[in-house]
């Protein structure tokens, strides 16, 4: 319980509950975030955290890129019609983004979509849609940067309200496409709340790439967000969806981590599906929570999945699997 | 009936606006302010819908491209800039055939994906082929069901509804002004048309009216395609009367007549008020009697 406990303290320092790490690529976000966000300035010696912009363009064909560095996962679509983007990670480096973004498009944003409500994903949207995006993200996504919805983190704190600048300006249920740059965009909601209650893919169907959100996070247990409606079986629901949609040759996006594959999603379907199914065995078996954390019913899959650059321990993902099914 | 499709734009200008002059110019658009700047620019072709505020120009078909300088110049006085979102209703010429030049002036266009499937491939109209448009001018941003916008302090509702007008209609609710543009499942004290070729339908058509009618409240004020701005309840007449034009071609197909016989019977005289420069109390009734055959 020690690490989740320690995990519980960076994310309440955060403030929200996202998925802020990407500590594996970026040394300057685990800095970062050690120190909690909202307290003292940033001492001279050290850059303020997560005010960097992206460092790795990965060129994924016919104009679209995987933007990685402090924050989600950027999606990015250049072509004659203008600059579509896929979440905007900080407001603390949206004005860096940007200037980035700027030079190696020669245009401004047009379009944004957020593939959910996190400040590692929408935090910049202030920026971005003051300087011209417009902002698209599902109905919930946009209650919760209103607080219309309020979401609570794991200390039962409740979220503030966005900058309304930040509010998506078009929102939808079951998705949108987007016909641009020589590409059919589709950004298509989750079956089920997963990550949280508002999550969307979003595929590029001639360049066959697919960009999951948080709704996948290369080789890491996932951040179920409960505070903000997810669930651990929209997960399940949502990679089968990703599934149907993705061929072979697709490449996938991840909300964080390196670039990755069908056969990626395929393992982490299993994971989930088969974590489930070992959690279940535990509540039929009569155990507690704390005994069946205790048995570590994921230790196969721990190896892959394990915290090494995610923050979601085995026992964590445990707790919540234990937690839903119990409900 | 062939003559119909040639005299199609013209005659909508000339039957909605500015009797016999306006053979050459478009007509100057002529505009209705409904508070809480909302406007319906009334000129050639559909009328148009604007949501004028600090967040831009939100703004509902286009009508003609040969009207479309007038309008853009329009709006652009009414709003203090140019449109920024451009909702298609359906893909008829007098309701997109400014798409093109709205989207030069900025404007990204929506629509539902039936819309852009017909104004990118040759469709078809009362049996005539229409080329597609120009590329620019399909819609950007294609929806199933519907999106909503939040802008200039509203809300503003895009929903598809059912086949009736077309296979691709949408409606668009400005819900804190509580004002409904219906696109063209609305003529306003007009014969319809039902684009049975473009996957619209009779039954479809009326159903909607009636959806939309047991949605409403009495004082919704709602845009129409064609037609003067009306209320609930002028489109409970106009449900009337196409409930009664319906029971009336009904009567005559299950009398066995052929669509020859049952236009010579006028099934539709108690309604002839409503025939117009387009759509003749005959060529309603041919339409009812394919539609219902169908």
């Amino acid at each position: 319980m020690r690490q989740l406990i320690s995990t519980v303290a960076l994310v309440s320092a955060l403030g929200l509950g996202a998925c802020a790490t990407t500590a594996g690529d970026d040394p300057d976000t685990s800095a970062a975030s050690s120190t909690p966000a909202a307290s003292a300035p940033a001492a001279a010696a050290t850059p303020a955290p997560n005010t960097q912009a992206f460092s790795r363009v990965v060129d994924l064909g016919q104009g679209v890129s995987m933007l990685m560095g402090q924050g989600g996962n950027l999606g990015l679509s250049v072509g004659e019609d203008g600059v579509f983007m896929i979440d905007d990670q900080y407001a603390t480096n949206a004005i860096a983004n940007l200037t980035k973004i700027e030079e190696l498009a020669k245009g401004k944003p047009k379009y944004l979509v957020n593939t959910h409500w996190h400040f590692d994903h929408a935090g910049g949207n202030e920026v971005f849609a003051k300087a011209g995006a417009t902002v698209f993200a599902s109905d919930a996504v946009r209650k919760r940067l209103t607080a219309e919805v309020k979401s609570v983190n794991r200390q039962g704190v409740a979220s503030e309200p966005a900058p309304k600048e930040a509010w998506p300006v078009v929102t939808f249920v079951d998705g949108v496409d987007f016909h641009l740059n020589g590409q059919t965009i589709r950004a298509i909601r989750t079956p089920l709340p997963a990550h949280t209650d508002g999550d969307v893919f979003v595929y590029f169907v001639e360049a066959d790439v697919l960009h999951m959100g948080d709704t996948y996070m290369k080789d890491r247990y996932p951040f179920v967000d409960t505070g903000s409606g997810g669930t651990q079986a929209g997960f399940i629901a949502a990679i089968r969806k990703a599934l149907e949609i993705a061929r072979p040759t697709t490449k996938v996006i991840p909300g964080h981590g390196e670039l990755a594959t069908k056969a990626d999603l395929q393992a982490a379907l299993a994971m989930h599906e088969g974590a489930r199914a070992a959690v279940q065995a535990q509540i039929d078996a009569g155990r507690t929570l704390e005994q069946t954390i205790a048995a570590k019913p994921l230790a196969q899959w721990t190896p892959r999945f394990g915290p090494a650059g995610g923050f979601i321990t085995d026992d964590a993902y445990v707790t919540v699997i234990y937690n839903e099914l119990r409900k | 009936m062939r003559h119909w499709v040639g005299m199609w734009p013209a005659a909508l200008g000339l039957g909605l606006t500015a009797p016999a002059a306006a053979q050459n110019a478009p007509p100057a658009p002529r505009v209705q302010d409904l508070g809480a700047g909302l406007h319906v620019i009334f000129g050639q072709g559909g009328n148009i819908g604007l949501s004028a505020g600090p967040d831009g120009a939100f703004v509902i078909d286009d009508q003609y491209q040969a009207s479309a300088a007038a309008n853009l110049a329009k709006i652009e006085e009414l709003a203090g800039g140019g449109p920024r979102y451009l909702i298609n209703t359906h893909w008829h010429g007098d309701h997109t055939g400014g798409n093109a030049a709205f989207a030069e002036a900025g404007a990204m266009i929506f629509a539902h994906e039936n819309v852009r499937r017909r104004v990118s491939t040759t469709s078809s109209f009362n049996g005539n082929p229409v080329p597609p448009l120009p590329e620019p001018a399909w819609p950007v941003i294609t929806f199933v069901d519907g999106v909503d916008f939040h802008l200039n302090g509203e809300t503003i509702k895009v929903f598809k509804v059912q086949a009736s007008h077309t296979d691709g209609d949408s409606m668009v609710h400005f819900v804190e002004p509580d004002v409904l543009h219906m696109g063209d499942v609305f003529f306003n004290g007009l014969f319809p048309v039902i684009d049975l070729r473009s996957g619209g339908s009779v039954r479809g058509y009326l159903a909607a009216m009636r959806e939309v009618h047991d949605r409403i409240d009495d004082d919704t004020r709602i845009i129409p395609g064609h037609g003067p701005v009306g209320g609930k309840a002028d489109l409970r007449k106009q449900i009337d009367m196409l409930d009664g034009a319906i029971k009336a071609v009904e009567a005559r197909i299950r009398a066995g007549d052929t669509l020859q016989q049952a236009v010579a019977r006028k099934p539709l005289q108690p309604w002839s008020g409503y025939a117009w420069t387009v759509i003749s109390e005959d060529s309603f009734t041919t339409t009812l009697y394919n539609g219902l055959k169908q």
